[in-house]
């Protein structure tokens, strides 16, 4: 049987405190624009029963990578374990791959010329860690395995998520519990994306 | 990097420095060492070696292990195993080397020459700062000299500070900024318990049924705290929140009541009342522990939750379910902070969370307790050690019988000892006023954090002599001072700290200060030589300072007798009193009922809410509240100077709700003039419903839009703390 790792996100847990962001950040020497993980917040509701929740996401490390089709140098690659990596040393910096990835994953950083994005922490993963981002999680929102086994296991393990682009087309392994108050995945939720450049919670997208 | 490196040499490169290089694709899986670097340098950098030490930020008191490598600071990770966070961090802490290599740290002391400062010797500023502090306790005496500090020194720095100012300069101006967030439940503590100190663990959100969290966005303030609440709550805990915003808090809250600003009071005393009137009280643990039920229960019959759902503007119906849920409980857990504690109410409703828990007997207990959490990471120590409103010991300032023991400790003459401490809003009156000539700022940045800037730049500029000491010299306050003392972040010293829960936690110095920058504990003793008053320190190391502190509060309530470095370190945290070599700490105060009272009882208070200094009205129709967010600290003098930080929330920015920024014509990253009928700033609106409408929400975090310039000069009767979250202002688009 083959094997997919992924991420899993409970949004009722995720509190928003960004140490996951900052600890790959801080880890990997990233530069403050980029972002390998980055926390999005939404709104739902009016005062006083408005609810703000949170969006963590890094790569998706998809079944159906799309940033790999695009790629015109082959600096991706889909290991067996179901992680997808980017090697930059091979990476022309041609950004095709930020356009072809649905979720905005890999990032073009100017100052090296060259696209990096979360490579699932492979090399800790490889001597039996955890990704950082998830080593470093207050709440236990987030964490790291199987995909089927989170699908087994987790409170709720569905593939869709508020602002979350439609799962079908790259088959993404990150899989998400809900909040447990305000809308729920089998409900049509309407979803506008974050404009650009939106950091606090008010300024992303809303489900209503 | 890589960029003229072929990539089969860079590869080869990889291979061969694998930590350093770092960079490296799928080719190399599996490389111990070597981390994919986003492409090219810089990498992940491995420490070569790792400091124990305490985090320097808010008043949880985490234990890290600052990394370095060839000497500087490289990276901070959470102790694996501390009993406060358990290896975990929050954003600010994981970035907190940044702090410490900071392009404006301060290395060379300065002195104000034809308006600039200029760089001077130690010998220098010092010189000149002891020689203007002599003439001026030669012409006007000791009451013209004040000093304000902060809560972020060790203990040692603090009793050596207050021992300084009281037995040294002999005078009563010595303040903390812990006078802006703790004084309250100081105050607090001491009216309902008969001493200060915070009396629970944070092994309590474990053990509690039902957590009460009020005046606190603790998702953002107390990060690694609330973890631990999140985690509780999973495991099937109920959340009540109590705040008039919107927060993570009230989201995961069983029951939330978003309650108008500043009525605390009321909503507080109508738990206690629904709890009587339900009979969940501990009739047994009040005859035996309290005085002041009867007074207490006569007092409390008009706040039913009615009357209170009408001041509060939340239903009667979910008082009376938040009194009810909280009353049945077994065990039931309150904390709180700034919402609660910076208001002109601020120790009256400390007193009544302490009604609420000692009427069920709900104190000293697991999972029971009635819990102030703190802001800094040594406010906790200058409240037990004389670095603010005390002297050490938790002795009363106005209490002769306590004046004479220090005395005696100090070897003085107890009539020299300072028998009053004003409060720093007091001081900066003083100072307008002209009595107060000469202000010594250490690590703190009242410009920025004390109410009514425009106020306290007036009184900084009719000083005769303003010295900073600061780890930064682009500290706001240096704008006016005349030296500038260069000082060590924590990171650079050896002491202890005390958190939230009475924890003694230790520093050792990870790296040296830059250039000629001093520890504030040599820079007292140095001044203390200077002044002639080196014979009151007969210690020149923390360590040995420790030792004279622990003689002086032998017998205490804060007892460190069973404490030294090594044991502080081995253990991992102690949390007083530890009375003896054997004692691993005490994690909740009063467990046996006999309080710090002289009759030994607590006291139960019965109080109505203070009238706010200032309501809105047609002219200033919004309500102002003042706070924090995540990724900063109190004034920005730290987390400002991290790109990462300061990437994620860049500026000023203020919190309207959608009905009112419709109505205002703004949306979101427009921008507003926010007046008060102190001042004027201006900030980015971000709209959001997690305020009320009517409300708005400034933090205090940026000096480009200081929300210090619109708030109130009002303060707390008792606790003189200032009244930061409730105001009046009107906003415009600018």
């Amino acid at each position: 049987m083959s094997t997919q790792l992924g991420f899993h996100v409970d949004m009722e847990k995720c509190i928003g405190c960004k140490a996951c962001e900052a600890a790959c950040k801080d880890f990997y020497r990233l530069p403050p624009e980029i972002r390998w993980r980055r926390v999005r917040s939404f709104e739902m509701g009016e005062f006083p029963t408005a609810l703000r929740v949170h969006l963590t996401l890094a790569c998706n490390h998809c079944e159906d990578p799309a940033c790999m089709k695009g790629c015109p140098v082959e600096a991706y690659t889909k290991r067996a374990d179901g992680l997808v990596i980017h090697d930059p040393a091979a990476c022309i910096g041609c950004q095709y791959c930020t356009w072809t990835c649905p979720y905005g994953v890999p990032q073009f950083d100017p100052e090296h010329g060259v696209v990096s994005k979360c490579n699932g922490c492979y090399q800790l993963v490889d001597q039996g860690q955890l990704p950082r981002c998830v080593q470093s999680c207050l709440t236990g929102a987030l964490s790291f395995g199987e995909r089927a086994a989170h699908e087994a296991d987790k409170r709720q393990a569905v593939k869709e998520a508020p602002g979350f682009p439609d799962p079908s087309v790259t088959r993404p392994a990150t899989r998400f519990a809900w909040p447990r108050k305000g809308p729920q995945p089998e409900r049509q939720v309407r979803v506008a994306p974050p404009p650009a450049g939106a950091e606090r919670a008010a300024d992303a997208g809303e489900v209503r | 990097m890589t960029g003229g490196m072929n990539r089969r040499a860079f590869l080869k490169l990889s291979v061969a420095a694998t930590a350093a290089a770092g960079a490296a694709g799928a080719v190399i899986a599996g490389e111990p060492g070597s981390y994919v670097s986003g492409g090219a340098a810089p990498a992940h950098v491995e420490p070569d070696t790792w400091t124990y030490s305490t985090c320097g930020f808010c008043g949880t008191g985490c234990g890290i292990e600052i990394g370095t490598k060839d000497g500087r600071p490289v990276a901070i990770r959470g102790t694996k195993g501390y009993p406060v966070n358990d290896g975990l961090l929050c954003a600010k802490g994981i970035y907190q080397w940044k702090t410490i290599t900071a392009p404006d740290r301060g290395k060379h002391p300065l002195i104000r020459k034809d308006g600039k400062l200029v760089r001077a010797s130690w010998d220098e500023a010092l010189t000149a700062m002891t020689d203007k502090l002599k003439q001026l306790l030669a012409d006007h005496g000791p009451e013209s000299i004040a000093c304000y500090n902060t809560g972020q020194l060790c203990m040692e720095e603090f009793y050596t500070l207050g021992k300084l100012m009281r037995a040294g300069f002999r005078t009563p101006n010595l303040d903390g900024n812990t006078r802006t967030c703790m004084a309250s439940a100081v105050v607090g503590h001491t009216r309902s318990f008969g001493t200060d100190g915070a009396i629970g663990a944070y092994a309590d959100i474990e053990a509690a049924e039902v957590i009460l969290i009020s005046g606190s966005n603790m998702a953002e303030c107390h990060p690694i705290l609330f973890g631990r609440v999140v985690k509780a709550v999973e495991k099937g805990a109920k959340l009540i929140c109590v705040d008039p915003r919107l927060t993570q808090v009230s989201r995961l809250a069983t029951i939330n009541l978003a309650i108008r600003p500043g009525t605390d009071v009321v909503l507080l005393n109508a738990m206690a009342h629904v709890i009587i009137r339900e009979g969940l009280i501990d009739r047994a643990y009040i005859d035996a522990h309290t005085t002041g039920y009867e007074a207490l229960e006569q007092h409390l019959r008009k706040y039913t939750p009615e009357y209170a759902a009408g001041i509060c503007g939340v239903p009667a119906g979910d008082i009376e379910a938040a009194a009810l849920l909280y009353g049945r409980a077994e065990r039931s857990l309150s904390m709180w902070v700034m919402g609660i504690n910076q208001s002109v109410n601020g120790t009256i409703a400390n007193n009544c969370f302490h009604n609420l828990n000692l009427i069920q007997g709900k104190i000293g207990k697991p999972g029971c307790a009635s819990f102030s959490i703190t802001g800094q990471p040594a406010a906790m120590a200058s409240r037990e050690v004389g670095g603010s409103s005390t002297y050490p010991g938790y002795r009363a300032i106005g209490n002769p019988e306590h004046r004479a023991e220090i005395a005696a400790l100090w070897g003085v003459d107890p009539a020299t000892l300072p028998d009053k401490s004003p409060a720093i809003t007091e001081i900066i009156d003083a100072i307008l006023e002209g009595k107060i000539k000469a202000l010594w700022v250490i690590c703190t940045n009242p410009i920025m954090s004390l109410p009514d800037q425009n106020r306290v730049r007036e009184a900084l500029q009719k000083l005769e002599l303003l010295v900073v000491q600061d780890a930064y010299e682009t500290v706001d306050t240096a704008e006016y001072a005349h030296i500038f003392l260069p000082a060590s972040l924590w990171a650079e010293k050896s002491g202890i700290m005390v958190n939230s829960e009475r924890r003694l936690n230790l520093l050792k110095p990870a790296v040296a200060p830059p250039g000629e920058a001093r520890t504030d504990f040599e820079i007292f003793l140095d001044v203390a030589d200077r002044m002639g008053f080196g014979h009151l320190f007969p210690y020149r190391t923390t360590e040995e300072c420790f030792e004279e502190i622990k003689r002086v509060t032998r017998g205490r309530p804060n007892d460190y007798s069973g404490a030294t470095y090594a044991r502080i370190e081995a253990n991992k945290g102690l949390q007083w009193p530890i009375p003896d070599e054997n004692s691993t700490g005490t994690p909740r105060l009063y467990a046996d009922g006999r309080f710090n009272t002289p009759d030994g009882r607590a006291v139960l208070w019965a109080v109505d809410p203070i009238e706010l200094p200032e309501l809105p009205d047609e002219e200033y129709p919004f309500n102002l509240n003042s706070g924090r967010v995540q990724e900063h600290y109190h004034t920005g003098t730290k987390t400002r100077k991290v790109p990462e930080l300061n990437h994620l929330v860049p500026t000023a920015y203020v919190e309207l709700n959608p009905r009112d920024a419709e109505a205002l014509g703004v949306q979101y990253g427009d921008r507003v003039r926010i007046e008060s009928r102190r001042g004027e700033i201006e900030a980015k609106v971000v709209v959001t419903s997690q305020v009320a409408p009517g409300s708005c929400f400034v933090p205090m975090h940026f000096n480009e839009g200081p929300v210090n310039r619109l708030t109130v000069w009002a303060v707390d009767p008792f606790s003189k703390e200032p009244n930061y979250k409730q105001q009046a202002v009107r906003l415009r688009r600018a």
